[in-house]
């Protein structure tokens, strides 16, 4: 009897928790099948499966473009870093040079200044050199984020592969990049999955250098173009257009996910053990 | 088939001189095995002739070449790590192949190499399998398969059974010296284990804090130690070294007992090593050959006893005892030897006389 009621009310905790975190987003996805005046009745259940919103976004401005700029950069962007990330930490954890600890940790304190601060000075770069309203820019401006951590978590589990392997292949005769592309790579997978995945996540949510750094509608990315959508008039926010778009750009992140999902956790437990 | 030739090689990190500058000659087709006490630089000696680890100062060769200079691939030795170091996302294959495709070697002839050095080591079932689907002996195997198919003039061998339980450790300490007999490469093996080291080598190199105590094949080492470190290194148990002096052929023993020795130019003090197989408990009499001791404890091996000794001031003393008729604990008993086996260290540990 005791038993029952323990875990009845631990079965109505999780129940509470659940719905405190998955009940914004499921309001946004019934928000994103009603229109009109219905949008501010408060709705539990989707009064009528209306795809209108759906189909406006998609007609009213260019925004399969701008999910495609948004793949784009947060593609590149994901390639990038752990190509640069994992090429660094192997040199951050196995070579002995001087002045790796200074260089480890100024590549932290590049993540530690706040987005805003280094808004200005990167505008300035970014004309310079004439990339301003061009995805370059932003691939090149996202990078100031995601090559930290990445850098840092695969220097971390470099440092974690056995020393003797790294001998066995020098006494193979593998040169540095045999040594980082055929042994060190398939054994980081869980790590560069992990570490791509939240690369990909920051780019793709990134708001504010993509608004400053974009002037089209054409060149902009998601964030952003969910945050310009305007209605008919400058008195009506298209709450239900918001929520479609908003709901069709996190699909990608759930099937991305989705996919990733073994290798993913994989990845946190081999760090959790490892130290 | 090339001799490894150490020309005073040196190595230090930082200011911590490692290895402080040994010569060795390995001759071809010999297996040498460098042995010592942790921290001895053995390892790093292994490492230094590999290439894993660069000399602060003098010359390695390997057959004609100087390849002080060249990195590992190109020294032409293989190498066996205490862990195994296999790749773990590659199949068995493709660990052994690994090398072999690096050097562009052609297919036909590594699928050739990898399937006869698997036959050899018996793991041709386990070709397709995963390092991690291995057991620990299988797992070495594939090791030594790795070694094999690279022909190398010379096997470096990283205490390769430490890992291992007792029972697989002996069956591969014997694979091992059947690839000896079928290789013409010469070898080189650390072990921190003295049976390995004896059983296997054919010359030992005894090694203590990077310097050469002493080299020469087993049973020369263990009947003629050159010092104190070896005579107490090497041998199970431990060689009893008791501080002595020697006037007229005879030992004064710590603690009043006294010991004749026969003919010997040493006199004064000096350190008396006698084995604990050289040693017998005597029943009675012949006191002239024998001094007496307390018996302490006796540990049972099944076809000998340990027995622990101490002299009248407490110095302690191990026979390595072959018979039945012990006194209890507490008890004294007289101890002889069992023939003109001892050895005479002088004031600097130098060995100065003594009989096998």
């Amino acid at each position: 009897m005791k038993r029952a009621v323990q875990r009845a009310a631990f079965g109505l905790l999780l129940a509470v928790l659940v719905v405190y975190l998955l009940f914004p987003f499921y309001y946004a996805v019934v928000t994103s099948f009603t229109s009109g005046s219905q949008i501010f009745e408060v709705h539990y259940w989707p009064p009528a499966l209306d795809f209108g919103n759906y189909l406006r976004v998609f007609g009213e401005q260019p925004f399969g473009r701008n999910i495609l700029n948004s793949l784009l950069v947060a593609t590149v962007v994901v390639g990038l870093s752990l190509l640069l990330g994992l090429t660094a930490a192997f040199a951050l954890a196995r070579i002995r040079f001087r002045g790796r600890g200074p260089l480890l940790l100024a590549i932290l304190a590049t993540s530690m200044f706040p987005q805003v601060a280094v808004l200005s000075g990167l505008f300035e770069l970014i004309r310079a050199l004439g990339l301003f309203n061009n995805p370059l820019g932003l691939m090149l401006s996202y990078l100031i984020f995601t090559l930290p951590f990445t850098v840092w978590v695969l220097t971390a589990f470099i440092r974690d592969l056995p020393v003797e392997i790294e001998e066995a292949a020098l006494l193979d005769g593998a040169g540095p990049l045999t040594l980082v592309f055929r042994v060190f790579l398939p054994m980081l997978w869980p790590a560069m999955v992990a570490t791509g995945l939240l690369a990909f996540i920051v780019a793709w949510n990134e708001f504010l250098f993509a608004l400053t750094f974009t002037l089209s509608n054409a060149q902009r990315t998601v964030p952003v173009a969910i945050a310009l959508i305007s209605g008919g008039s400058e008195h009506e926010l298209p709450w239900g257009n918001v929520m479609a778009a908003s709901v069709t750009v996190t699909v990608p992140l759930i099937v991305l996910v989705l996919v990733f999902q073994r290798r993913l956790v994989a990845g946190m437990t081999a760090g959790a053990v490892k130290g | 088939m090339a001799a490894v030739r150490l020309e005073q090689v040196r190595k230090s990190f930082g200011p911590v001189d490692v290895i402080p500058g040994i010569d060795l000659h390995i001759q071809p087709r010999e297996l040498v095995v460098f042995v010592g006490p942790s921290g001895c630089g053995k390892s790093t000696l292994l490492r230094l002739i590999a290439g894993l680890e660069e000399v602060s100062d003098g010359r390695i060769h390997i057959g004609e070449r100087d390849v002080t200079d060249l990195p590992p691939a190109e020294r032409g030795v293989s190498m066996v790590f205490q862990s195994y170091a296999l790749y773990p996302h590659m199949d068995v294959y493709r660990n052994i192949a690994f090398g072999l495709k690096l050097a562009r070697t052609d297919r036909r002839t590594i699928d050739q190499k990898v399937r006869e050095a698997a036959r050899m080591l018996q793991i041709e079932e386990l070709l397709r399998r995963r390092p991690r689907e291995l057991s620990g002996g299988q797992r070495q195997r594939v090791a030594i398969a790795r070694a094999i198919v690279r022909d190398p003039q010379v096997f470096l061998f990283d205490e390769p059974l430490s890992n291992l339980d007792a029972a697989l450790r002996v069956q591969t300490r014997i694979e091992i010296a059947r690839m000896h007999q079928q290789f013409d490469a010469s070898m080189v093996y650390v072990t921190h284990d003295q049976v390995e080291a004896m059983t296997l080598a054919d010359r030992m190199v005894v090694l203590n804090r990077g310097r050469v105590e002493q080299v020469g094949p087993p049973t020369e080492l263990y009947r003629r130690p050159a010092n104190v470190f070896v005579a107490g290194f090497l041998g199970s148990p431990t060689m009893n070294l008791l501080p002595v002096e020697i006037a007229d052929g005879t030992a004064a023993l710590p603690g009043g007992g006294r010991l004749g020795l026969g003919e010997t130019p040493v006199r004064g003090p000096a350190t008396l090593g006698l084995r604990p197989e050289h040693l017998r408990l005597l029943a009675g009499g012949n006191a002239e050959a024998a001094f007496n001791a307390r018996l302490e404890l006796v540990e049972e091996l099944g076809e000998a006893r340990i027995v622990h000794l101490r002299l009248a001031d407490g110095t302690p003393l191990t026979v390595r005892h072959h018979h039945d008729d012990l006194p209890a604990p507490g008890g004294t008993v007289a101890v002889g030897l069992t023939g003109p086996h001892w050895h005479l260290f002088d004031t600097d540990g130098q060995r100065a006389t003594g009989s096998d």
